[in-house]
């Protein structure tokens, strides 16, 4: 090795903005580098007389030695604790939230861990405020489509009495112009109930188990084809099962079903199909309409609220439905897309990642 | 308070509008009943200390100084309302317990709808049920 190896190296070691332990087979530290003594508040030379566990908070020192004996039997690289939170110990006793990257390194005189540890901090905190954040979005939502319901009830309910009792002594324009307030109340009625629908998704929890994709399907297609105001030719191929919750799940039936009925309801014959498959780590499930499909310019308006790339009129609707499809997706831990063409059809797909139960 | 005799209905809202829709819907009834409005759970806890007991109790959760549950706390813990039925006519489930108000004793619950026509059917049903149908408690 040259001298600007062994030099560079060290240098590299000190600069580097993570931390970096190399520990025995004893867990005694034998490295460190300068950033785990500005982390954990200890002189180089307190960390290299003392073993590892010295960072490890009290509360899990006993059961770390074990933990390193099991690692080190079966040594390869990975995070540790992933999925939970870690925490590491200073000088002066406080804790700090961490993040560990094990790498075992086969040497002649033993095998050494190196640990690589990031203060996470920051993280965290950054975090916990994007929670906090989205807490008050998802009540403040709430609370304004709730409390906009009262005067709703009375702008509606108070013009449909006037309508019933008064219709009479009002002229047409008089009556055209009553007629509009009515509608409108209507329509912002509906636009609430979408609204309080969607954001009452953040707050429910998830009821997961193995669901019958293609039972579901079926089920929903069937009541949508009584519902809808023309024939089509809607088919459910047999679909693979998922695990997640069913409630949910057939709501995302329900929307993209119903959307795809509308949509192609200027059709004849209208087709609708809707089908599956399974892959490795994930099940992909569609619904393909022969309808007026969408023009892909438009695609990052399709799953946002009260986005809608047709007139109410043309078709009728709140602008919630793929939005809520989204949501409940994500929250499942899939993903949702579309393809489409104007006047060519639309195929709507999501995928949901293979439960373990599967 | 003044007194009043043989109210069928004791409707707790503290929504003026909301109370007048409620009140015109009951006005229509075959036998329209006696209604008391109380504009929030002080005046309908005031109302049931020195005052016959109503047959049946609409009542709003969402009030001001005090609110319906602890309208409904109160009332099952007197001897003389202990059995009075109670129908909760909210605005919204969420923000309240469902599970909670049926505990406390309440005899239904009922969220207000928008529509004034299905505001009517849901009174109109309420009214039927608890005022015609069932054989009030003595």
């Amino acid at each position: 090795m040259t001298v600007w190896q062994e030099t560079g190296a060290a240098l590299i070691l000190d600069a580097a903005p993570v931390a970096i332990v190399v520990v025995d087979g004893a867990g005694q530290i034998v490295l460190a580098n300068a950033e785990t003594e500005r982390l954990f508040g200890y002189s180089r030379a307190a960390l290299l007389a003392s073993r590892v566990e010295a960072l490890v908070p009290v509360r899990f020192r006993d059961a770390h030695p074990g933990l390193r004996g099991g690692y080190m039997a079966a040594p390869k690289k990975r995070s540790m604790g992933a999925g939970r939170d870690v925490f590491g110990v200073r000088a002066d006793g406080s804790e700090v939230p961490i993040e560990i990257g094990l790498n075992p390194i086969a040497t002649e005189h033993g095998t050494f861990v190196l640990a690589a540890i990031v203060d996470i901090t920051e993280r965290k905190r950054a975090e916990e405020q994007v929670r906090a954040v989205n807490r008050e979005l998802e009540s403040f939502s709430y609370s304004i489509s709730h409390d906009l319901r009262a005067p709703l009830r009375a702008i509606g309910g108070f013009s449909e009495i006037l309508h019933r009792e008064y219709a009479p002594a009002l002229d047409d324009e008089g009556r055209r112009l009553l007629k509009i307030v009515q509608d409108a109340a209507a329509r912002m009625a509906l636009l609430i109930d979408e609204l309080l629908k969607f954001t009452a998704l953040g707050r429910k929890a998830l009821a997961k188990a193995p669901v019958d994709m293609t039972a579901l399907a079926r089920e929903v297609a069937t009541e949508q084809l009584e519902h809808a105001a023309t024939e089509a030719d809607l088919r459910v191929e047999e679909l693979p099962a998922a695990h997640g919750d069913a409630t949910l799940l057939r709501q995302v039936w329900e929307n993209l079903i119903s959307n795809a009925l509308k949509y192609s309801s200027g059709r004849t014959p209208a087709v609708v199909r809707v089908g599956g498959k399974a892959e490795t780590d994930q099940i992909i499930f569609f619904v393909e309409d022969n309808g007026v499909g969408f023009n892909m310019k438009h695609y990052d308006k399709l799953f946002r609220v009260f986005q809608r790339l047709h007139h109410a009129d043309e078709f009728p609707g709140t602008g919630v439905g793929l939005a809520i499809v989204e949501r409940i997706v994500t929250r499942h831990g899939g993903r949702v897309w579309a393809n489409g063409a104007l006047n060519e059809g639309a195929v709507f797909s999501f995928a949901l990642p293979r439960g373990d139960s599967m | 308070m003044t007194k009043v005799d043989g109210v069928d209905v004791l409707l707790v809202e503290d929504n003026e509008l909301d109370a007048e829709m409620t009140m015109r819907t009951l006005s229509r009834f075959d036998t329209p009943p006696v209604v008391k409005w109380a504009r929030d759970g002080e005046e309908a806890l005031e109302f049931l200390k020195s005052n016959p007991r109503p047959r049946l109790v609409l009542l709003d959760l969402k009030m001001p100084k005090v609110g319906g549950i602890e309208v409904l706390r109160e009332l099952r813990a007197t001897d003389r309302a202990d059995t009075v039925p109670v129908v909760v006519l909210t605005s919204s489930t969420q923000d309240h317990d469902i599970g909670e108000c049926y505990r406390l004793g309440a005899n239904g619950f009922v969220v207000k709808p928008v529509n004034l026509g299905e505001l009517e059917r849901v009174v109109h049903r309420i009214g039927l049920f608890w005022l015609t149908v069932n054989t009030p408690p003595e």
